[in-house]
């Protein structure tokens, strides 16, 4: 049953999926307003104007009706079209759900901890410490779509697949990150495993989507360089192998022959884009129920009291090892 | 016509409702039957002219194939989109609700089909016609019937999200 803005309560139909993106976007909408536009030289309302924006997210989580939420729909074996359209529109929302609680608490993790002012240090620290967990919890989600993802796939259409490769994408950026800040850390088994996941859903969506393609070609290198950087990690050395130019050249022709679907900054493109030669052959992608974490409530995350391992993360150190990259290749 | 029509409501209607289905199916067989376009509505015939060009990209190529071996649906895709682009200023000018449901449709086209810079000044374009016709402001609506307020309102927030989605990218 849904309840609509005039308190009355209704049975979900298959536009009830609108009115819930609706509610959605009014909420993402105050993301891009009051934090993307604004001056970040006040943390404390940044950091206070998140955690709202948070509740919000949760408490339109938490009002999803049975209907649009694909742990639940599992329980059904119903293959009517009703059925298929509703676990579509399940599958954009939630996509879109974990993807707005990145965009969200992605300005927090540029927050430069020790140029805080004393007083207010603590406070923020615990807030930016939460806001990274949200960050790697929200992407890990997105990557476990894929157990529900393939049993549709067809039915999505370019609209669809191209709105949930850009989720896939921005997910997929996030894990490269964090993988790239500590290429020893335990995350990073758990980042490939998820990197593996999203590459798999976007090259299954790329004869739908030019930006499918566009990212698992991204995607894939990023991969490439996060194996690198563990083998230079476990060496202790830097790779003497040259590295080639196939990314950069890939990603300027398909934007010079307009093909880039997004209005990408060129210039936030290329410093993701490090083009390294490794063969090194995929794992085996383990895809059986039992590996996902989810647990049928997907939807709440349990990042309340945060990892403390996160403190010690520096994710300005995974940003900058995909622009060094990139400074490697323009100086051969 | 009618595989197009079909093909548009499996592949997109789910993901965003821009057209009111009851509305929209007795108009086109109005226009089927007579074979007339009133050119005083050039908006409605917009309207049905996108739905067959994006039905046309949807189209199961196999059964259309089959169905009708001698078209050219990637041609009659250029062909429709064309016409709606040369009358994009007139349809403008005629103004309310279907202009703004032709700006999204078009807009969304061009997304979808490699051109983003023009999907969103179609899209800008939309939000204008909104303002103008005050499809922001429920309390410039109280002459309307509850069905065409109902509308609108579904539009409105059609194009809310979609501009928000745009603001993203």
């Amino acid at each position: 049953m849904e309840t609509l803005d005039d308190g009355s309560v209704h049975r979900v139909n298959t536009f009830s999926y609108q009115r819930y993106k609706f509610r959605l976007y009014q909420v993402s909408s105050q993301i891009i307003s009051d934090i993307y536009t604004q001056d970040m030289s006040n943390i404390l309302a940044t950091v206070e104007t998140v955690r709202s924006i948070h509740e919000r997210l949760e408490s339109w989580a938490a009002s999803l009706p049975a209907e649009l939420k694909l742990a639940e729909l599992e329980k059904f074996e119903d293959e009517s079209e009703i059925s298929t359209t509703f676990r579509l529109q399940a599958l954009v929302l939630q996509s879109a759900y974990h993807n707005t609680k990145i965009l969200l608490h992605r300005p927090l993790l540029a927050c430069k901890i020790d140029q805080l002012p004393r007083m207010s240090a603590s406070a923020i620290r615990k807030a930016v410490t939460l806001s990274k967990n949200q960050c790697w919890v929200s992407a890990i989600r997105t990557s476990e779509l894929a157990q529900y993802e393939s049993r549709i796939r067809a039915a999505l259409g370019s609209y669809g697949a191209t709105y949930m490769g850009m989720h896939l994408f921005t997910a997929g950026m996030m894990l490269s990150v964090v993988a790239l800040a500590d290429p020893m850390s335990d995350k990073v088994l758990d980042a490939k495993h998820a990197m593996a996941r999203i590459i798999r859903m976007t090259r299954g969506l790329e004869c739908e989507s030019i930006l499918a393609s566009q990212s698992s070609i991204i995607l894939e290198e990023l991969v490439r360089l996060i194996l690198s950087k563990e083998m230079e990690a476990i060496l202790g050395e830097k790779r003497n192998n040259p590295v080639q130019a196939t990314m950069s050249s890939k990603l300027d022709s398909g934007i010079s022959h307009g093909n880039t679907l997004m209005s990408f900054d060129e210039s936030e493109v290329q410093s993701h884009t490090i083009p390294v030669e490794l063969n090194q052959a995929p794992g085996a992608i383990d895809t059986s129920p039992s590996y996902f974490t989810t647990d049928g409530n997907d939807l709440q995350d349990q990042v309340s009291t945060g990892d403390p391992w996160w403190d010690g993360i520096d994710l300005d150190n995974g940003i900058s090892t995909m622009q060094q990259g990139k400074a490697v290749l323009t100086s051969d | 016509m009618d595989f197009l029509i079909e093909a548009y409501f499996r592949s997109v209607h789910w993901f965003m409702v821009m057209i009111h289905e009851p509305t929209f199916r007795a108009r086109y067989h109005q226009m089927a039957a007579s074979g007339i376009a009133s050119g005083s509505r050039r908006g409605q015939t917009a309207i049905l002219v996108l739905v067959l060009a994006i039905g046309a990209k949807y189209a199961r190529k196999e059964t259309a194939s089959a169905l009708f071996p001698l078209v050219d649906l990637a041609a009659m895709q250029r062909e429709l989109i064309a016409a709606v682009q040369g009358r994009f200023i007139d349809i403008m000018e005629e103004g309310d609700i279907e202009a703004v449901q032709v700006c999204i449709l078009l807009s969304s086209f061009y997304l979808y089909n490699e051109r983003p810079g023009l999907a969103f000044i179609v899209l800008g374009t939309g939000v204008r016609c909104a303002h103008a016709m005050g499809l922001h402001k429920e309390s410039m609506w109280r002459t309307l019937s509850i069905p065409a307020r109902e509308h609108r309102r579904r539009i409105w927030w059609a194009l809310f999200t979609y501009d928000r989605y745009a603001s993203q990218l």
